[in-house]
């Protein structure tokens, strides 16, 4: 009876191990003639899905000495959070402000610096109600804080003004003094397509 | 000889393997993606249309907001009945095989008459028309994908091609697997039982291929978290990839027990010979 069981398991392990030989010859054939194709489609389908996922997790880290970010988010990405208390503004920030980019929240001018910098920042939102529309309504002395996860800043607003999207003068980008400006299409209601800008000036508040 | 018999038989065994490996894959992907009314369950399934209208929304009113045109109810135009009629059409022409398009004369036609009740200035209708065009715009690419047309109709050509060869080999792919058992039959007639052992291999080998698939996909791909175009398209995609998953591991889990049980019962015919031998 053992001998017979023995044979019989024998027998099945060695054609097992046959049906594992004909499937890896299929795998290592797969693998021959499309495995590049394949392996490029998982990196590509797994960049897409994790991105949102990851794009807050992204670590980024400031050198203080050189005011100047180690690391830059990728473009499109979510990096920080704004808050305007006065007007009830709490909205998420990416860099980027491409149309995609200002439908779902703030945009931040990749050609501007970035908080903690010490230089220009450039933001821009649509003036949808659940953006920019009560922009406006930001007074002098009014505070906005921006949170990223290298840090939090706080700024405090000195100008308003509206200007003509031509004169991009009125946005100046430098690097001795760290400026937030934020703008909006102005008016904020109204028919048509809108030819000014209401522009929010505020300047890093020293920390306490 | 009977080292040749065995060698042509474990030939012919690699050989149905593929073809039935084929006639499965086959045979999924033609009752997922390449019907239509698959399609169309797992979009009610998923609730597509109602994500598409709850998006399509929220991205319409940011601009009637801005545009001054509030008293615009696109509630009434963009309904869930509107979208699936407008993506369904879609996906008709997609599997018929024809150019995709949209037509937006309903929905402009319906955006005109509640304009018309609207006192405006012949300046502020020329505003507002163009203020429509990019409603329109938003819900074309929301809803029929307008701004990747030249994407999509590649679409319908590829479905017609991929119907085509299969119907050309269909025929093939039933018949195939029955002619090859049956020379594997034929060849060890002497021992039906090793004939069998010959099928359970083709099949335990396609069932570890099958359950082999499934775990690679399920561990190298983030599945859950696929994300193409918007929610709404990325929770229909998961879903049929889901069930494409699904479907393989059955069938993979019925093929190792067949083919198991094919195994086993050849190694017992050996025992049977070897008693005759001795008695």
């Amino acid at each position: 009876m053992q001998n017979n069981f023995a044979r019989i398991s024998k027998a099945t392990i060695i054609s097992i191990i046959v049906a594992l030989l004909f499937a890896v010859i299929v795998v290592v054939a797969i693998k021959l003639i499309i495995g590049k194709q394949i392996s490029f489609a998982v990196s590509i389908l797994n960049t897409i899905s994790i991105e949102e996922k990851q794009a807050n997790e992204q670590k980024l880290e400031i050198n203080t000495e050189k005011k100047r970010l180690d690391t830059y988010p990728a473009y499109g990405t979510k990096y920080g959070n704004i808050k305007i208390d006065s007007i009830g503004v709490d909205l998420p920030v990416y860099l980027g402000d491409t149309d995609e980019i200002l439908n779902k929240g703030v945009g931040h001018y990749s050609g501007s610096y970035f908080p903690g910098e010490g230089g220009s920042i450039v933001y821009a939102a649509h003036n949808f109600a659940r953006f920019f529309r009560k922009l406006p309504q930001v007074k002098v002395g009014n505070k906005i804080k921006i949170t990223t996860n290298y840090g939090e800043f706080n700024y405090k607003v000195y100008d308003t003004q509206v200007i003509h999207m031509s004169e991009s003068d009125k946005l100046p980008i430098q690097d001795e003094k760290e400026i937030l400006m934020l703008y909006t299409c102005y008016p904020v209601t109204g028919i048509g397509h809108k030819k000014h800008r209401f522009v929010v000036y505020a300047e890093l508040m020293e920390e306490e | 000889m009977k080292i040749v018999i065995k060698i042509i038989s474990y030939i012919i065994a690699f050989i149905l393997m593929l073809i039935i490996l084929a006639g499965i894959l086959i045979g999924i992907t033609t009752k997922t993606v390449l019907s239509q009314t698959y399609v169309i369950n797992k979009l009610e399934e998923t609730n597509f249309y109602e994500k598409v209208q709850k998006n399509l929304l929220i991205k319409e009113k940011d601009y009637i907001e801005q545009s001054g045109l509030e008293e615009l109810n696109i509630e009434k135009i963009f309904t869930v009945e509107q979208i699936r009629k407008d993506v369904n059409n879609l996906f008709n022409q997609m599997y018929r095989g024809k150019i995709v398009s949209f037509n937006e004369n309903n929905i402009k036609q319906q955006l005109d008459n509640q304009l018309d009740k609207m006192n405006l200035t012949t300046a502020e209708k020329k505003e507002a028309d163009q203020i429509f065009e990019t409603i329109i715009n938003t819900y074309s690419t929301e809803v029929t994908y307008g701004t990747y047309s030249q994407y999509l109709n590649n679409v319908p050509k590829a479905i017609t091609k991929i119907n085509n060869t299969i119907s050309e080999f269909s025929i093939v792919m039933y018949i195939l697997p029955i002619i090859f058992t049956v020379i594997i039959l034929i060849i060890n007639r002497k021992q039906i039982k090793i004939g069998l052992k010959y099928i359970g291999i083709s099949l335990l080998a396609n069932g570890i291929l099958l359950i082999g698939i499934n775990i690679y996909i399920k561990t190298n791909m983030d599945i859950s978290n696929l994300l193409i175009l918007n929610k709404a398209s990325s929770d229909l995609i998961i879903a049929i990839v889901t069930d494409i998953l699904a479907k393989l591991n059955i069938v993979g889990i019925i093929c190792t027990i067949i083919g198991f049980v094919g195994v086993v019962i050849g190694a017992t015919y050996k025992k049977e010979k070897h008693k005759q031998k001795h008695s």
